[in-house]
């Protein structure tokens, strides 16, 4: 027998003996893996925003009729929830020209334009206020979470009086 | 050797008038351009002129306009160095080959005065000339290319062939769709290049300048000058394609509009009805009580899908609709022309504005008062021109392969903006609106040109 395919299931049967052996963890805190830059938890979805579960599927304009004017995108989907209620966080920056300040509330919609999820500004982004003039606070950043794991949504700006801006679009 | 051998006995015996001709575009380009110097303009001008500092930023439009206006920077003119450019090429092109049309020069300068006059006759020509549009260069390379065809027939010269052959390349980098204009005259041009029997060399550089030209011109939209960088291909057709679905969506009862269209605004048959305007997008979905926001956008490809949806299931609602458009961009509706002009300049950076403000109001207001009246509208000179070379031939038999070529541009430039108009503004049909005009009036003068002995079928 070649010793080339003995020596390799030598090591293989080593790698699983010491996996075998290896303590299991039992911790509270839940297990977090970064894959290709998106953090997946096992933890579950969290709740939308009280002012967005009324709006779920709702078309957009219908929801936020007047066009607001205002800067902004949609960076990145950073975490995924694999617990009970599966999802994504999306996170972005936003900025209203005209209330020279971040648009409080964040909606998420799918292709469709129907609302799919939610989320709020505040978030700290310095890089933001560092490379744009008018963005006058280093708060300008997001989080929104949609029950969505795939497909491609699309992110508003929105305030309380009905406006909204489109920031942009990402696939989860 | 293939001949079209009556051809070159339509062009005049005498020299061209290259001294009449620049002296009658001197005067045309001052009475054109100083009431409104340094020209109106609109966003596109705007932006072509904006991007002589910035550089090519963006292919939607194609940059040659851009780079005529750093030429015109460079120069020191300022963007009125290019106005002034393009308005003396336009009148002296017309005037070198109504020159040599006319077969005495006492009808040529009476032919150019016709020229002129069409203008004013016809207010949208002069309206469109008034502003940085890009169908004004574009018109005005097609005409210098033609007054340059005819004047290399004349003198069998090489290089005068060459010349003409590039300047319509120019004109189709200009826009694209220019080549329309050419659709009958580049054949007759590679068939017979002195409009009569030509030596094989001449018929070669005609196809070797113009596969050179049609390939700059498309690499021009491709890669900037001065680096060649590659800058994005834009899809222009998205506009259009969106102007059809409301159109079609009108008048079949069915919303073709993708959601992106709306953003997810729920949408009525009645408010797409009153939204519907067949004269541009931009009125389409102006925002207006009652009706929701409409938004300029491709769906990320769902226009485009929908509107071959729409095509095949409604073609004769896509037909009504775009007869609708037609009819406003031809100045054919009873309510008038459509934007004959832009009497302003639209913000620059460097805040370029009139020079005799009060002069450049006087002349836009003629141009959109009078634009209107039902004897001074566009699709006159389409009617007229057909007419008189039909006389022209019929008196002059040589004049045909030229007038019929002329006549191919005149209907085919229209022809592909029925099925390609983002909008019905008339300056889209400036370029065959002004070759109309030059055979309206080149046919005039053969029909009052004495009549002369056809030349013997071999004769050069």
């Amino acid at each position: 027998m070649p010793a080339e395919p003995i020596r390799l299931a030598a090591v293989l049967a080593l790698v699983a003996a010491l996996g075998g052996c290896d303590k299991p963890r039992f911790s509270d805190a839940p297990r977090v893996k970064q894959t290709f830059g998106v953090v997946t938890t096992t933890e579950p979805l969290p709740p939308l925003p009280a002012w967005a579960a009324p709006l779920l599927g709702k078309g957009m304009r219908d929801a936020f009729p007047a066009v607001a004017d205002c800067v902004g995108s949609a960076d990145a989907v950073d975490l995924r929830y694999e617990g009970a209620a599966a999802g994504s966080r999306v996170t972005g920056w936003a900025w209203d020209r005209e209330r020279k300040a971040p648009p409080p509330r964040i909606v998420l919609t799918d292709k469709r334009f129907r609302i799919v999820g939610a989320g709020e500004t505040g978030l700290a982004r310095p890089d933001v206020m560092a490379a744009r003039d008018e963005v006058t606070t280093p708060a300008a950043g997001w989080h929104a979470v949609t029950a969505r794991v795939e497909g491609q949504v699309y992110a508003f700006g929105a305030d309380e009086s009905g406006r909204a801006c489109k920031l942009g679009r990402i696939g989860l | 050797m293939i001949r079209v051998s009556s051809g070159r006995s339509v062009l005049s015996p005498d020299r061209p008038p290259w001294l009449l001709a620049t002296a009658y575009a001197a005067a045309a380009t001052l009475a054109i351009c100083w009431p409104v110097w340094p020209g109106f303009m609109t966003y596109d001008g705007a932006l072509a002129w904006e991007q002589t500092r910035t550089g090519v930023q963006t292919m939607t439009w194609p940059p040659m306009h851009t780079y005529l206006f750093a030429l015109s920077r460079q120069a020191g003119a300022g963007a009125g160095g290019l106005f002034a450019a393009q308005t003396f090429l336009l009148f002296f092109a017309a005037a070198l080959a109504l020159g040599l049309v006319a077969s005495r020069r006492w009808i040529a300068i009476a032919g150019m005065a016709a020229f002129a006059a069409l203008f004013v006759a016809v207010p949208t020509l002069l309206g469109v000339t008034f502003v940085h549009w890009r169908d004004v260069p574009t018109a005005s390379f097609a005409l210098l290319g033609l007054a340059l065809w005819l004047a290399a027939a004349r003198a069998r010269s090489l290089p005068l062939l060459v010349a003409a052959v590039v300047s319509f390349g120019l004109a189709i980098s200009l826009r694209y769709n220019a080549f329309a204009l050419f659709v009958l005259v580049v054949p007759l041009m590679v068939w017979s290049p002195y409009l009569g029997p030509s030596p094989a060399r001449a018929r070669i550089a005609v196809v070797v300048t113009l596969v050179a030209g049609l390939a700059l011109a498309w690499g021009s939209t491709r890669w900037r000058l001065p680096d060649l960088a590659p800058v994005p291909k834009v899809d222009n057709f998205a506009g259009t394609q969106l102007l059809d679905l409301f159109g079609v969506s009108a008048c079949s009862g069915r919303n073709y509009l993708p959601p992106a269209v709306a953003e997810g605004a729920t949408v009525t048959q009645d408010q797409i009805r009153r939204a519907y305007d067949p004269r541009h997008l931009h009125l389409t979905i102006r925002p207006q009580p009652g009706l929701p926001h409409f938004f300029e956008t491709d769906g990320d490809g769902e226009v485009q899908a929908a509107w071959r949806d729409a095509v095949a299931r409604d073609f004769p609602c896509y037909l009504a609709h775009r007869n609708a458009v037609f009819v406003e961009q031809m100045g054919l509706s009873r309510y008038g022309v459509f934007m004959t002009t832009h009497p302003a300049i639209d913000p620059t950076s460097d805040r370029i504005a009139l020079s005799r403000p009060a002069y450049a109001t006087q002349a836009a207001l003629y141009v959109m008062r009078s634009a209107d009246g039902y004897g001074r509208r566009p699709i006159l000179l389409y009617l007229a021109a057909p007419l008189l070379a039909l006389l022209a031939m019929m008196r002059r038999p040589a004049a045909w392969p030229l007038l019929t070529a002329l006549l191919g541009g005149c209907a085919a430039y229209p022809a592909l903006l029925y099925v390609a108009a983002p909008a019905a503004d008339a300056r889209y049909i400036f370029p065959s609106s002004v070759l109309c005009a030059f055979v309206t009036v080149a046919s005039a003068l053969i029909l009052v040109s004495p009549k002369r002995q056809e030349p013997a079928p071999d004769a050069g």
